[in-house]
């Protein structure tokens, strides 16, 4: 989108969130932990861009979820650091260059182990994530604006006709063409 | 004209040859019934381990994906801000190389908006790759467009 100066757009300041520097592999690792960790969040957030549809309008709810993200990776290395490292090792090493988890499940098991006692998080089971959610907000519905079109005039024989045009030839020293 | 008679004439062996085998030589199969049986055992057990296979199968494959599904706001929020991000440098950019040209009005062709009905973009229009790359070499945009996910 070729933005002109009257458009909004987030200052660089408004869009900083504290980077996340994390391989593949450790945040497909994290992955069930963190949906089930910032279920809210991310719910909130797919919400609002499905609504709106413009990310403009959703920056809060963006940064709720990358702030939620660092919050849980920073606490599984409080707690799980080793576990977590065995396990995102383990798939990194995957055979099939797929990441399964289906090849690393006794790490996963002591990794499961360490978050349930220590952070009292569950990796949720499978299907769940794949169900159909209702989700309660506070946030409300946007107000659909009906499209002011007028009414479309018939297309000119030539381009001398549409004013437009002829002002626009004049503006750029016959550039345009 | 007689020469000696010196040969031996060729003769069975004392007691006479074997006989030859042209019987057919019974073998061994088993009864049809205990075919039936054996099949309507090992087809049953077959049918239940291919399935049992296929659910293991299946479920490690939804595991992945909802893992995958899960970092999907995370994904999309790191998007939309680097898009963001990136319009702005575009737009300082822009504001930066046109100031010398008369008449230039940034995101626009000398005043003429791109859309007639969204002139300022009020209304969110996602930006193509193009247009993101706009202001950086081609031969850069097309490594991060088609190359990115090349492993080593």
């Amino acid at each position: 989108m070729t933005a002109t100066n009257e458009t909004y757009l987030p200052t660089y300041e408004e869009l900083y969130v504290p980077p996340l520097n994390l391989t593949s592999s450790a945040l497909k690792a994290g992955a069930p932990y963190f949906g089930a960790f910032c279920d809210k969040e991310s719910k909130e957030f797919m919400l609002c861009k499905a609504e709106e549809k413009d990310p403009r309008k959703c920056l809060n709810e963006n940064k709720a979820v990358s702030l939620c993200a660092s919050k849980f990776f920073h606490k599984v290395r409080e707690n799980c650091a080793a576990q977590f490292t065995n396990y995102w090792m383990c798939l990194d090493k995957a055979p099939e260059g797929q990441m399964s988890y289906k090849f690393c499940r006794k790490t996963q098991l002591e990794l499961d182990k360490c978050l349930s006692e220590k952070m009292d998080l569950y990796r949720p089971e499978i299907g769940w994530m794949s169900k159909v959610k209702l989700h309660q907000t506070d946030r409300p519905k946007p107000i659909e604006k009906q499209a002011n079109i007028q009414s479309i005039p018939e297309a000119a024989s030539s381009v001398k006709d549409v004013p437009e045009a002829v002002d626009s030839l004049k503006r750029t020293n016959g550039r345009a063409l | 004209m007689s020469k000696p008679v010196n040969y031996k004439q060729d003769m069975p062996p004392p007691g006479g040859y074997a006989s030859i085998t042209y019987k057919k030589v019974p073998t061994w199969s088993p009864k049809p019934l205990r075919i039936v049986a054996a099949l309507s055992l090992i087809i049953p057990v077959g049918i239940w381990d291919y399935n049992r296979r296929k659910h293991v199968a299946l479920k490690s494959m939804i595991e992945d994906d909802e893992g995958r599904q899960a970092l999907e706001p995370l994904m999309e929020a790191e998007t939309d801000r680097l898009i963001l991000w990136q319009m702005r440098r575009n737009r300082d950019e822009e504001n930066e190389l046109m100031k010398d040209v008369p008449g230039w009005v940034t995101g626009t062709w000398f005043g003429e908006s791109l859309f007639k009905t969204n002139p300022n973009f009020d209304k969110w229009v996602q930006p193509t790759y193009y247009e993101a790359y706009s202001h950086t070499r081609a031969r850069d945009m097309h490594q991060h467009m088609y190359t990115r996910n090349k492993i080593a």
